[in-house]
């Protein structure tokens, strides 16, 4: 039959055969690309950038096996190194001594190796390993063999086209990604520009470039086709794809963002991972061609651990002060080294720095001992982040307050939409896809009438002048004389610092949380639903004061690429202010409090819940009251000053710890606010860094302790709790993103190179896509290497988040059971949890070890005791 | 007087050299950095209001002084000072320990031999502070630990070698002539040197040959064709950086043609010029329109930008060329430093989206474009006429039709119409005002190479390569092209069973390297 219009139908008909096999083949592809797409984690665009497990792929694997994955495809450091013990002993949080124990509990082998002997001492073989780890010049890193067929080539070549190739590829993904011009099939776009891009052409030599022509049309079949050209066998072809995916861990990542995490509807331009590998295995299926065809495979990579060299036993003799020349103690240095791995040496100082922090936060908290405010002036409830902590310590400090933690949504998914904005933003974790959108409209009490239509305008204005910018024909003048206005803003925001506008928009309106007539708000079911569950997991269902405030965070910065990873993970990294209105205009909604009234939560008249958001740049604290009754404003001008009271303590505690504060008579709130807004700073505020542990318990537990600024607090109350419901929320929400943000920290630290994002000062902006470095093409992932270290090295302590719960160890282990997620962080060992059953003191922690066994934990004995290889 | 011309130069050299004895102590570097650049914009303020005032300042014998601030050495003096003041403070709080001292002393060194270059006296004062201006580049650039940084700075010394050397010839052959002269009195170097033929060249003069020589190196200098880009692989340093080297360094190739005003009396090196700076423009704009990276854009379009000056000094627009110079050089330092605001500009760019087009824009745009063109003949006069009117229209007309597509009524588009009238046309004032300035400051200007036919030519160039752009069997092709123009060199494959050296040790892709 002639189709309508009289053409045949030539999109279903590809010129590629199609038979049977073939498609078994595109299945068997599409089934390894899923296993290998495992290796790299998803990267979400960098304006909404969240903290991300780099071996997020592999947690059911366990923390074992991936960084063991991770050192075998990604080359990575995966394990804290020397640095990180080096500063936690000078600053005298851990002891060498400890360094020691945790070293033979991991490796028994070698602590029972032969000492060295040398007129008349004796040096243990720990020891000697510890000095050459500290002192000396420290494990040299295994050697990992070739990872893809290219690479074997090269390997025997003596020819390095990879790395060549990798810089390539990331190119073209910079031209083809685009968020201007978003192309709507990446590898239709390749094939043809591929044939006119004359850097192709002289990596892999003309004659290659002319069989570009006859590439399928579809992007698996071009996977299939350079896969057998490159001659792997089938069973391989999840090693062959996962070598080449950590070639470009960036836009891999970015691409299994796209794949498996992005909205439909996203507009961010895409990427697919089988489009990314299309591209790659054919350039490379070329190239080896034109080195003279592949070589056989010999399957996985394999990490090859060096012989010590002769300078580091010869440093590490010195160091433990034994003659270098003696030959003996030499070949038992050698063995002794031999053993002392990267590998065991980095997990030694990982469960050192683990177990010295939890000794000393179980101290800290056994310290605590405040009891219950009986009449609290408000009651504020703060986001989990673990900045939060500072805040609500000084906050109960000035005043009678009730203070709790919550997901800084609170408990509201919504896509909101601000006044005059074309899109609306999802303010939820990103485990959560938010499907009710709420908008914020005009209201003349907030801002006048129309600001958001001018800001708007000045939007369009800006784009605009940016699109003349970038025109052939504008650019020229454009520059010329937008030269004299920008030039001297310039100067003034280098000379006189923190005037730079930064990225945040002012609260224009009020938000509407009404179904409204097309189609956006909350009907009343919803709102009752959302109030509820948020109320019980907060474990605000009684008691309420009169004053409730839901206080998110956000964070000021100028000129900051990396803003979003400084603002509100909860809030999909978003600033947390219209999460917190969402939230305070439902809770203040008559009717959901009639139907709360119903499932039993009687919120007095009384009480007014108030949104207000903590900026953890500059530790103001805005609160958003437009609406608030006039019973409560006095109530709330006092809330107010104590809040701000609260936030300047909190500066004046911030401000030492950060980078490049030299006068100490600097005042330090205005240092903070200055500090937000000055577009040279490369550290605004150190975010989570050295986060490390989460406490899911009631305040009392650790009201009136400092815990520095390094523990994430969710409020919970077991004895609210029977069926354990409250408690399997904050397991499997809350904590899984405080572990993401944790190992998106530790990977940062440990593996700058790999899953960080590199330097800021030499960041390159791929806009609404990510960040390059330099010159360089792929993407960055992960946090800058301002955000976790200072010029004098690393800031934040990679540790594995330590989860402490208050509750009864049978209703955490039946959470456990149920869910497959926390099985995989707890047995595999990417957090550990100790557990409490109640707030009596002295505190009994059990601590849960993988598989379910579960052991006291007493922190006043011996720390080697509290060690244990899991 | 002359003592504080002589400021000029000397702070921030006094400033790089405590920050070298300092930089032992990194994390206190910067200070005197900036203290140098401050005296050096304080005096250049000075010495702009006595030369506007009184008349020119010199240092030295009267004759041929080191040092002599004309309008025209006052005014880049000004524009050059005051951004390495903004981005030396700006790189003391945003670098960290290493990289932050070697700014501070490298690119104090840099800003003072830009300004000597500005404000050079005699020939050989101007070929002394050209070939330390490279010095100092490549001591920005370089980094042992970084391979990148290595590969930058090899190609800004082998690019600007080529320029100092041609420089240095043409220094030589004019002093080896007529001795080392004042710039002032070029007049007499060009009379003299325009009378000797060239042995073996009937048709050429020595003077063709020094002003060829003079173009070879600004070319070099101002990252032209037919040379690499060497601006665009110095990305591979800090923002701070950049700002610095579009923003100052690049304007030296524009500035000595301007002195020497040599391209004016020779026809062969202005041909050579336009011929030169129209095919800079049409790659590296193109280029420019071609990358979404931001720093790609911005360095592209400094290429660009420059030879767009170059071109103007070509058609004997010089009050055309020093206007770009000092605009191009403060827009492109602020859009260095704020590269981090793109990001969040995108999301706005997203928010404020409309989706519905204006056709009336384009009526609009041609008419506000006619409107300034018209506005600068009856302003402005010959070339720099045609130059100015020329890129003030296309922006005008293209601006208008950027931002009315995007208008949300017609009172928007004529109120957008309407500003961006009052801004083009205020800037013809100030162009015209320059013009007047310049008159005075300058020797000559070229004739040989009509603004009409450089700047059709230009245009018709950059209408079908915009055309070409957003047709879609065309852009896959110029993509294709263009995508990988001023990226590190490819080497060739080795053929098949030749056994290739060594592999190249795998770099470190950032300074991380060193730190963790």
């Amino acid at each position: 039959m002639i189709s309508s219009q009289g053409q045949p139908d030539t999109t279903t008909a590809p010129t590629w055969p199609v038979n049977g096999t073939r498609a078994v083949k595109r299945g068997r592809l599409r089934a390894e690309l899923a296993r290998a797409a495992r290796i790299v984690a998803p990267l979400w665009p960098v304006e909404r950038a969240v903290a991300v497990n780099p071996m997020h792929g592999l947690v059911d694997r366990g923390f074992e096996t991936a960084i063991a994955e991770a050192r075998r495809w990604h080359r990575a450091h995966p394990l804290p190194g020397a640095p990180s013990a080096r500063r936690a002993i000078a600053e005298g949080r851990l002891r060498r001594d400890e360094l020691v124990v945790a070293l033979g509990s991991i490796d028994r082998e070698l602590a029972s190796a032969p000492p060295i002997e040398c007129h008349g001492r004796q040096i243990g073989p720990l020891d000697l390993a510890v000095a050459d780890l500290l002192d000396g010049l420290g494990p040299e890193p295994p050697q990992t063999g070739p990872r893809t067929t290219l690479e074997r080539v090269e390997a025997r070549r003596g020819f390095d086209v990879s790395r060549r190739i990798d810089a390539e590829v990331g190119r073209w993904c910079t031209q083809l990604v685009d968020s201007h011009r978003p192309s709507a099939d990446r590898w239709r776009d390749w094939r043809a520009l591929a044939p006119y891009d004359r850097r192709l052409r002289r990596l892999v030599g003309r004659t290659a470039v002319d069989r570009l022509a006859a590439l399928p049309e579809q992007a698996d079949d071009a996977v299939l086709q350079a896969l057998e050209g490159l001659h792997v066998p089938a069973a391989h072809w999840v090693d062959e794809l996962r070598g080449q995916l950590v070639r470009l861990p960036g836009w891999a990542g970015y691409a299994r963002w796209c794949d498996d995490w992005a909205a439909p509807d996203d507009p961010a331009p895409r990427l697919s991972m089988i489009e990314l590998l299309a591209i790659r295995l054919t350039v490379d299926a070329l190239a080896v061609s034109a080195l003279g065809g592949p070589v056989p495979w010999d399957g996985v990579p394999e990490v090859v651990e060096t012989a010590p060299s002769d300078a580091r036993i010869d440093a590490a003799l010195s160091a433990v002060g034994v003659d270098t020349e003696d030959s003996r103690a030499r070949e038992a240095a050698s063995e002794i080294l031999q053993r002392a791995t990267e590998d065991v040496m980095g997990r030694a100082v990982l469960l050192a720095l683990e177990a010295a922090y939890r000794r000393d936060l179980l101290r800290r908290i056994d310290g605590a001992g405040a009891v219950r405010v009986e009449a609290p002036r408000a009651q504020v409830v703060f986001c989990i982040d673990v900045r939060s902590e500072g805040i609500r310590r000084h906050l109960e400090a000035v005043g009678p307050y009730e203070t709790l933690g919550f997901a800084g949504f609170f408990g509201a998914p919504v896509r909101f939409r601000e006044v005059a904005a074309a899109e609306a933003t999802a303010l939820a974790p990103v485990l959560v896809t938010p499907e009710i959108e709420v908008a914020e409209l005009d209201d003349p009490a907030v801002a006048p009438v129309g600001t958001g239509e001018r800001i708007r305008r000045r939007d369009r204005a800006v784009a605009g002048l940016d699109e003349v910018s970038h025109d052939l024909m504008g650019m020229y003048a454009l520059a010329e004389v937008g030269g004299w206005a920008l030039g001297p803003i310039a100067a003034l925001s280098s000379l006189v610092p923190g005037r730079r506008p930064s990225r945040t928009r002012p609260v224009l309106g009020r938000v509407a949380i009404d179904e409204g007539p097309d189609g956006t708000g909350f009907s009343l079911d919803e709102r009752a639903l959302a109030a509820e569950s948020a109320l019980r997991t907060m474990g605000l269902t009684q008691g309420f004061a009169s004053l409730v405030v839901l206080c998110g965070h956000g964070a000021t910065t100028a000129a900051n690429a990396h803003g979003a990873t400084l603002e509100c993970g909860a809030c999909g990294g978003n600033r947390g202010r219209d999460s917190a209105r969402v939230m305070a205009a439902i809770l203040n909604d008559p009717a959901v409090r009639h139907r709360l009234a119903e499932t039993g939560i009687e919120v007095p008249d009384s009480t007014w819940f108030v949104a207000a958001e903590h900026d953890t740049t500059t530790d103001e604290i805005h609160v958003f009251a437009s609406s608030t009754p006039v019973s409560h404003r006095a109530l709330l001008d006092e809330v107010i000053s104590d809040l701000a009271e609260a936030g300047r303590r909190n500066a004046a505690d911030r401000v030492p710890t950060l980078p490049g504060v030299s006068a100490s008579s600097t005042d330090p709130v205005v240092h903070v606010r200055t500090r937000a807004r000055d577009w040279a700073q490369a550290r605004p505020e150190w975010g989570l860094a050295n986060n490390a542990a989460m406490i899911i318990g009631p305040r009392s537990l650790t009201r009136g302790v400092d815990l520095g600024g390094r523990v994430f607090l969710h409020t919970y109350d077991p004895a609210n709790d029977g069926d354990g419901a409250v408690l399997e929320t904050i397991l499997t929400a809350p904590l899984v993103v405080a572990h993401w943000i944790n190992m998106g920290y530790y990977g940062s630290a440990v593996e700058p190179r790999c899953w960080g994002a590199g330097d800021k000062p030499l960041h390159n902006p791929l806009p609404g896509v990510g960040v390059l470095e330099g010159d360089g093409t792929d993407l960055r992932p992960g946090l800058p290497w301002q955000s976790v270290a200072d010029e004098f090295g690393l800031r934040h302590e990679p540790v594995r988040l330590l989860a402490l719960v208050v509750a009864p160890v049978d209703r955490v282990e039946a959470v456990i059971a149920r869910n497959e997620v926390l099985q995989h962080l707890f047995d595999g060992a990417w957090a550990h949890l100790a557990v409490a059953p109640d707030l009596r003191r002295p505190l009994s922690w059990q601590r849960r070890f993988p598989g379910g066994r579960w052991t006291a934990l007493d922190t006043t004995i011996d720390p080697a005791l509290v060690y244990s290889v899991s | 007087m002359s003592v504080v011309a002589a400021l000029l130069v000397a702070a921030p050299l006094v400033a790089a050299a405590v920050e070298l004895i300092a930089r032992s102590k990194p994390t206190r570097s910067g200070m005197a950095a900036v203290l140098g650049a401050s005296s050096a914009l304080g005096t250049s303020i000075v010495l702009a209001i006595r030369v506007g005032l009184v008349g020119p300042v010199t240092v030295g014998p009267a004759a041929a002084p080191v040092v002599r601030v004309d309008m025209l050495g006052a005014a880049v003096a000004l524009v050059v000072s005051f951004i390495g003041l903004t981005v030396l403070t700006y790189a003391r709080r945003q670098l960290d320990g290493f990289e932050r001292s070697r700014l501070a002393s490298a690119g104090s060194v840099a800003l003072a031999s830009t300004l000597l270059t500005a404000t050079a006296g005699r020939l050989t004062v101007l070929a002394l502070a050209w070939i330390a201006t490279t010095a100092a580049i490549v001591a920005i650039v370089h980094r042992g630990d970084v391979q990148a940084r290595r590969v930058a700075a090899r190609r800004v010394l082998v690019i600007n070698s080529v320029g100092d050397a041609s420089l240095a010839i043409a220094a030589l052959i004019t002093i080896s002539v007529v001795g080392d002269v004042a710039l002032t009195d070029f007049s007499v170097v060009i009379e003299e040197l325009g009378s000797r033929t060239m042995p073996g060249f009937s048709g050429l003069t020595v003077l063709d040959l020094v002003a060829v020589l003079l173009v070879v190196a600004a070319l070099a200098r101002a990252s032209q064709l037919p040379f690499r880009s060497w601006i665009l692989s110095t990305l591979a340093a800090p923002t701070p950086t950049s700002a610095l080297l579009h923003a100052g360094v690049v304007n030296g190739g524009a500035i000595v043609l301007l002195r020497a005003g040599a391209v004016a009396s020779s026809a062969l090196a202005a041909w050579l010029l336009a011929l030169a700076s129209v095919s800079t423009v049409l790659v590296w704009s193109a280029v420019a329109a071609a990358r979404r990276d931001v720093k790609g854009v911005l360095a592209s379009s400094t290429s660009a930008q420059m030879a767009f000056m170059l071109l103007a000094v070509a058609v004997g627009a010089p009050a055309a060329a020093i206007a770009h110079l000092m605009g191009h050089a403060l827009y492109k330092s602020a859009r260095f430093l704020g590269v981090g605001e793109a990001i969040a500009a995108e999301v706005r760019r997203r928010r404020a989206t409309r989706p519905a087009s204006r056709g009336s824009a384009a009526v609009f745009g041609l008419l506000v474009a006619c409107v300034v063109a018209a506005s600068t003949t009856v302003l402005l006069h010959d070339a720099d006429a045609w130059v100015t009117g020329s890129s003030l229209a296309a922006t005008a007309g293209l601006g208008v039709w950027a931002l009315g597509r995007r208008a949300a009524d017609r009172a928007e588009l004529a109120w957008l119409s309407a500003s961006s009238l009052g801004v083009a046309l205020t800037y013809v004032l100030l162009a015209a005002g320059l013009e007047q300035l310049s008159a005075t400051a300058l020797t000559g200007s070229s004739t040989a190479v009509p603004p009409p036919l450089a700047l059709a030519v230009l245009a018709a160039g950059l209408v079908l390569t915009r055309v070409g752009l957003s047709t879609p069997r065309f852009s896959a092709r110029l993509t294709g092209l263009l995508g990988g123009v001023g990226r590190p060199t490819v080497p060739a494959m080795p053929r098949r069973g030749t056994q290739p050296s060594v592999t190249e040790p795998v770099s470190v892709p950032s300074s991380l390297g060193a730190t963790p």
